[in-house]
């Protein structure tokens, strides 16, 4: 794959430089020639100056945009910019090339102008229009120069041309006509003038936003041109206007179709810079999976304002926008992205036109894929431990009920057993055996207490029972320090209820074991659809979420249940812990 | 004495049905769950129900709503309710509240024959019982200012057993002392903590815990 993209660099790169020489060699030429007819040092530089904006930015636009003909019809407009002036010579070849093809840049404009911003013709009629406009120029262009001798109709041209010529295509005998042919040949330019004109107005009432923003530029060249054969029509019926004032219209409207190229270049480097911004896509859509957020930052980086965004639904089996509404997969206008394994993920419906910038679209659906398939293992990871912690607390309470109703009643049945043997040894003469059976009891009583202290730390049934309030004073009962608990009657779900319980556990014996505080405030309330959870001690402060750490552990647990904790314990300033659990 | 068992450990209910036949009670039903305990009360109109809180099916608060039945179709029936663990202070006031023959013990307390069949014996007669451990865990919770600390060691070991439940006589009778003592006892640690001196019975034990529970 490489060296195929390296070969097509190097064509790139000798077709450029072959344009480049092709502008540099027509302006010298076009210059001299200019210069020759009575063109004074400015005009030759305004002169030159337009032609190679062309040319220059066409190569700019060829480089950067390859695939797009535009740049290629820019340069062609700067190249065939200076044949006109060829009729500034003496010699008689170059100067029936310049007659003939004086117009040849105005059919390439009409080119540039009717083919941007895609750089090809997309309707028949255009093709048409473009196809008569090159045809004029050789054919009309060919029968007027046939017939022009500069000799006899010495301005027929927009040069001061004194010994200009001979031409060599001058057929003898024809010059009579040359009056009819040239007017004929400049009214057919008019004609094939207003109707580009009409047919770009069409256009723009036709088009999207993303479109007109991709047109703007034929349109600002539009505008000037039309503003500089104004000015033209203006010096020629204001004749008094003055030499100043004349020359001061010709620079401003030379400067002005100067300005047309870069508008030109603005305009597909601009589409370019909307593929930058797709970047800035996958930052912006990176951590939120909302899809009206996801529609408005695709609408805008698309510069589509109607575009819809369908994501897949896998149960109802369809695309769905924001809204629920079913996206549908006909019509134009339509880029489908699927995950890396093929799966469908989205569906946009975007103006057609932007068919024509494939790449941007390519480029907007990466960014896409991107954003969603993070979205969706985000999902997927979150789901997994969500289920790990439900499955684990589930798991949880099923051992302390088989530690309370299996071993539990073994050893109380155990117990009972023992009290009966108790009774039967009472008399017996070895003391040892009473000792015995005394000590077996105790150590009975023991094991019963700690069972009950590992199934309550496992899992504590008053949780399960009475919800987390009770749990908590309950807590609170067995500290052994100053607990005050505010908490308000009500159930959550199980796995919010023991994820508080043990955020509250988990504070507390901070509290107790290094905080060394003397008392704690735990308050549990709901808010916006959260479980508040806040515990505040009087301690030194200064808690340590660091590596190993229970409040790390804390923090993993919290997560996977989507809550949130926030620890502010400042050195000597108590420890404040506040817990945050989304709940129903 | 006639008591009906419901604890849903077999092995255990076995245990505690031999025990009490032993101790001289009549245990004419016992039974696994609390779904036939109410026709089995109404059958057997017995003085005292034994009764485990955590029964098939959720292994939750059965044994509590069927007590609340029990007492609510027969309220001269006592009820003891036996749990497997220290229920909190909370939930015992709010099962010992306005019910006279009512108890909650540690469910290890089967095992003591003599006390089961003490505790028994005070819920049949309209007494109130209070598991010690409860009682214990309230007289160690910390205090900003401990009004405890001006009891003497015997006064507290009074307040503990008036906590439980226990009448002055049976305090007499457990503190091997004599009951003047324990009526002069009783008065001092009234008066120390502030307390209306002349309840009886079941609202003094209500009063006892309201106080060590604030």
């Amino acid at each position: 794959m490489w060296p195929v993209k390296r070969e097509r660099k190097h064509a790139l790169g000798l077709r450029l430089g072959g344009a480049a020489a092709a502008a540099v060699l027509s302006g010298a030429i076009g210059g001299w020639a200019y210069a020759r007819a009575g063109g004074s040092a400015g005009d030759v530089t305004r002169d030159l100056a337009v032609g190679w904006t062309y040319a220059g930015a066409g190569l700019i636009a060829w480089w950067r945009r390859p695939a797009n003909r535009t740049g290629a019809l820019l340069v062609a407009e700067g190249v065939t910019w200076f044949l006109g002036n060829l009729q500034g010579t003496d010699v008689p070849a170059l100067f029936a090339l310049g007659a003939w093809w004086e117009a040849l840049n105005m059919a390439v404009l009409a080119h540039l102008l009717l083919s941007f911003p895609d750089g090809r013709l997309t309707t028949a009629l255009t093709r048409r229009m473009v196809f008569f406009a090159y045809g004029l120029v050789v054919v009309g262009g060919l029968l007027r120069a046939m017939m022009f001798d500069p000799a006899v109709s010495s301005d027929a041209t927009y040069l001061d041309c004194h010994g200009c010529g001979p031409n060599l295509l001058l057929v003898p005998g024809t010059t009579g006509l040359f009056d009819y042919v040239d007017g004929a040949y400049r009214a057919l330019g008019w004609v094939l003038t207003v109707a580009a004109v009409v047919m770009l107005v069409r256009r723009w009432r036709h088009a999207s936003v993303a479109r007109r923003r991709a047109l703007l530029p034929a349109w600002i060249a539009v505008v000037i041109a039309t503003a500089f054969l104004l000015s033209h029509v203006v010096l020629r019926v204001v004749p008094a206007i003055g030499d100043s004032a004349e020359s001061g219209v010709y620079l401003v409207s030379d400067l002005a179709q100067a300005a047309v190229p870069l508008a030109f270049l603005a305009g597909l480097l601009r589409m370019q810079l909307q593929r930058a911004e797709v970047s800035g896509l996958v930052i912006e859509v990176g951590a939120d999976p909302d899809p009206v957020r996801l529609r408005e930052a695709l609408a805008r980086v698309l510069g589509d304002p109607g575009l819809r965004l369908g994501l897949w639904n896998e149960e109802r089996g369809a695309y769905l926008d924001g809204d629920g509404r079913p996206v549908r997969p006909e019509g134009a206008g339509r880029t489908r992205v699927d995950s890396s394994r093929g799966a469908a993920l989205a569906l946009l419906r975007h103006d057609p036109a932007l068919a024509e910038d494939p790449q941007l679209l390519e480029a907007v659906s990466a960014a896409l894929r991107l954003a969603l398939e993070n979205v969706w293992l985000r999902n997927q990871a979150k789901e997994v431990t969500s289920r790990i912690v439900r499955a684990a607390d589930t798991e949880r309470k099923r051992l302390e009920r088989d530690l309370h109703d299996g071993a539990q009643a073994r050893i109380v049945f155990a117990l009972m057993a023992l009290r009966r043997l108790d009774r039967g040894v009472a008399d017996h003469p070895d003391e040892s055996l009473r000792r015995s059976v005394a000590e077996v009891e105790s150590s009975l009583k023991l094991a019963l207490e700690e069972l009950r202290g590992i199934a309550h730390g496992i899992h504590p049934a008053v949780l399960t029972r009475e919800g987390l309030g009770p749990a908590l004073k309950a807590l609170a009962e067995q500290a052994q320090l100053t607990v005050v608990v505010a908490a308000e009657p009500r159930r959550y779900d199980p796995v919010v209820e023991s994820t508080a319980y043990f955020t509250v556990c988990e504070a507390l014996s901070n509290a107790a074991k290094h905080a060394r505080a003397k008392a704690v405030s735990v308050s549990a309330r709901h808010h916006d659809g959260k479980l508040v959870i806040e515990t505040v001690d009087d301690g030194v402060g200064g808690a340590d979420t660091g590596h190993g750490s229970g409040l790390l552990g804390l923090a993993d647990r919290l997560a996977a249940v989507d809550g949130v904790l926030h620890i502010h314990s400042p050195a000597g300033g108590g420890t404040k812990i506040r817990a945050e659990l989304p709940c129903v | 004495m006639r008591v009906i068992v419901a604890e849903d450990s077999a092995i255990l209910r076995e245990g505690i049905v031999r025990l009490l036949t032993d101790e001289g009670f009549e245990v004419p039903a016992h039974c696994g769950d609390t779904g036939p305990l109410l026709d089995l009360v109404a059958q057997h109109r017995p003085d005292v129900v034994l009764l485990d809180i955590r029964m098939p099916p959720t292994h939750t608060d059965e044994g509590i709503r069927a007590a609340a039945a029990i007492r609510e179709r027969h309220p001269g029936t006592g009820v003891l309710l036996l749990s497997q663990y220290v229920e909190t202070v909370g939930t015992v006031q709010a099962l010992l509240q306005n019910q006279h023959g009512f108890g909650y013990l540690l469910k290890e307390r089967v095992a003591d024959a003599d006390e089961l069949a003490d505790a028994l014996k005070r819920v049949a007669d309209g007494g109130t019982v209070v598991e010690p451990e409860v009682v214990a865990r309230l007289m160690d919770a910390p205090r900003p200012a401990d009004p405890l600390d001006e009891l003497t060691a015997r006064e507290r070991e009074v307040l503990a057993l008036m906590a439980e439940g226990r009448s002055n006589e049976a305090i007499a009778q457990r503190l091997v002392i004599g009951g003047k003592t324990v009526e002069t006892h009783v008065r001092n640690i009234f008066t120390k903590l502030q307390l209306e001196a002349d309840l009886m019975d079941h609202r003094r034990v209500m009063a006892v815990l309201t106080y060590l529970r604030a």
